[in-house]
């Protein structure tokens, strides 16, 4: 893939513990295209923070290739001894992959400033260009006044913009973001998944962001993995992904299943009156606005089905808002049957739920 | 000063200088702690910085160094101070040229608080958190960066914290030097006051030692918080 900047292939990470073997990471393959914001969620445990160290080797694979921009920084197959490039490369390549984390791991003994100098230390340039850059990257990051302050001086979310623009200092092709928003509370996270935003139209930048909130992906990202026991389970656009998810975990993970739940409640207050036979519970998901409305009165006149809300919601995923509508259908079975051949034609997404919670 | 003369004879009887004097007995404690401490503190600092980083999950992983460095600690630790004077007389006469005096106590003294900073250093180094080195990993921070201005810097509070314990607890050690003829102030205190039963000079030597000790405290305890910018 020509555009490609990160490639992980058949990568396994295996930890030995107490005298177990856990695969933390199992042959997980992906490919990072430039400028993507790639999400990579599930929850803890997952095996998501192990599989992200791996593109900058702060994790060493046990077994697969670790390429970036087309250089192969790792390699390691079966039985075969490592080939991985030099320490002083990897360092230099390093430069290049800008990464923040959840606890944004300043250095508290230093100023704001001498935090990004810090990274710059190793650039070759003169104190004096060190200094203006690290005052420009704050200046970026909107932190200009505070580079004298320390870390223990800042609030979470201000830390959090320092620990980008430390990463952000070499001017990286890639951002690794860990969870970063996760100690943040809901003002500061959206402030700085829209600063992770900003850099990624503006400079270019390629993000890869971990994370278990839903909410963040949602927000920034163009493509998202949702990993689980080591795996990625399932992948693909954001768009895709949210309005069609195949996987327990990611319809639990984007809130379906917690919908659902809401949806048998309501209709256990308020009964649907009708044969048990002759309705069914649905959920559907449409991209872009005003499809479905005339779709639904279509459908009770071509199809004499009646369609009622529970209720509904709309979200924007990379600027295209996306609906979420809970209905019951009611009508005959086979007529039933013709209305959702009819809706996916529409190019509505339609999934059967429950109308008992599964025990 | 008669009140002085009267309940301190003894004190005065020994005088300012001379081989016996208080102000050469001062000198002793502070030549003592002073060079000691210099040798044994960058000896201990060596291998607190190696147990920390060639334990596991450290930057530099290592069992075999980790358990040389674990155990030469330990074996050391475990010799009480008195004992390691007479064991390692040899060594000392090797080096210095003689066992006795003040500045062969140099050598026990500065193996028998090494370890114990050694112990205290890898604490403070370990309340370094991990995160931090990987931060400083991925924006490609060299080895020697990682130990200077990642470990040792940001550890720099705490280790002026355990430095100040050290060095109390090595001006503990000094008193017992004058076994080998190293003289000081806890000398003073045994073979001038003690072995004489001339009471006054123990108090006065012990009241110096105290001093000396709540001087090393203040600093210490002055550095470690002007050293820290750290939240709570």
């Amino acid at each position: 893939m020509a555009d490609s900047v990160i490639d992980l292939e058949n990568i396994s990470v295996l930890f030995e513990q107490e005298g177990q073997t856990i695969k933390a990471v199992n042959d997980v393959t992906i490919h990072v295209n430039k400028g993507d914001i790639y999400g990579v969620v599930g929850y803890s445990g997952a095996g998501k923070s192990t599989l992200v160290r791996v593109i900058n080797l702060l994790q060493k694979p046990t077994s697969g290739k670790v390429v970036v921009n087309g250089e192969t920084l790792f390699e390691k197959n079966g039985q075969q001894s490592a080939t991985e490039i030099d320490t002083k490369q990897l360092r230099a390549k390093r430069r290049g992959i800008g990464m923040i984390f959840q606890h944004f791991n300043l250095l508290e003994e230093r100023t704001v400033s001498q935090n990004i100098e810090f990274a710059l230390k190793h650039s070759g340039q003169k104190e004096k260009a060190i200094q203006a850059r690290a005052q420009k990257l704050l200046e970026l990051v909107g932190l200009g006044d505070r580079g004298k302050a320390f870390p223990a001086q800042l609030s979470g979310g201000q830390q959090q913009r320092v620990a980008i623009a430390r990463a952000l200092a070499n001017d990286p092709e890639i951002l690794i973001s860990d969870e970063a928003t996760s100690a943040l509370d809901p003002k500061n996270t959206i402030q700085i998944l829209d600063l992770l935003k900003r850099v990624n139209q503006e400079l270019g930048l390629t993000v890869v962001l971990i994370t278990h909130e839903m909410d963040a992906v949602k927000r920034i990202a163009n493509k998202v993995a949702v990993m689980s026991d080591g795996q990625i389970v399932e992948r693909g656009s954001i768009v895709d992904v949210f309005t069609n998810p195949k996987y327990p975990l990611t319809k639990e993970l984007i809130g379906t299943a917690g919908e659902s739940e809401k949806a048998r409640r309501i209709l256990a207050t308020h009964p649907v009156q009708a044969a048990a036979d002759q309705w069914e519970l649905l959920h559907l998901t449409y991209t872009g606005p005003s499809v479905i409305d005339p779709v639904v009165t279509e459908l009770y006149q071509k199809f004499d089905v009646e369609v009622s809300i529970i209720f509904g919601n709309v979200d924007e995923l990379q600027g295209i808002p996306v609906g979420t509508l809970f209905v019951t259908m009611t009508g005959a079975p086979e007529k039933r049957q013709q209305a959702i051949s009819y809706l996916h034609e529409e190019k509505i997404g339609v999934s059967k739920i429950e109308k008992e919670a599964a025990e | 000063m008669a009140w002085f003369a009267k309940y301190f004879p003894n004190v005065i009887t020994l005088g300012w200088g001379g081989e016996d004097g208080w102000l050469t007995a001062i000198g002793q404690t502070i030549y003592m702690t002073f060079w000691s401490a210099l040798f044994g503190g960058i000896l201990g600092l060596i291998f607190g910085v190696g147990l920390v980083l060639f334990d596991k999950g450290g930057i530099k992983e290592n069992r075999l160094w980790f358990n040389i460095f674990d155990k030469v600690v330990s074996f050391f630790r475990a010799i009480p101070f008195i004992i390691l004077l007479a064991f390692i007389a040899p060594v000392t006469q090797k080096i210095v040229g003689t066992q006795i005096g003040t500045t062969a106590a140099l050598v026990p003294l500065s193996l028998g608080m090494f370890p114990f900073y050694a112990r205290q250093i890898q604490v403070a180094l370990e309340s370094v958190d991990h995160g931090k080195i990987e931060a400083a990993q991925s924006v490609g921070a060299t080895f020697s960066d990682l130990i200077f201005s990642v470990y040792l810097q940001e550890a720099r509070s705490e280790i002026a914290r355990v430095t100040t314990v050290t060095l109390i607890s090595l001006i503990g050690l000094t008193a017992m030097a004058g076994a080998i003829g190293a003289g000081g102030l806890g000398n003073t205190a045994i073979a001038y006051g003690y072995n004489r039963f001339d009471n006054d000079v123990t108090l006065v030597a012990t009241f110096l030692v105290l001093i000396f000790v709540l001087i090393v405290q203040l600093v210490g305890d002055f550095l470690a918080k002007r050293l820290s910018h750290k939240s709570a």
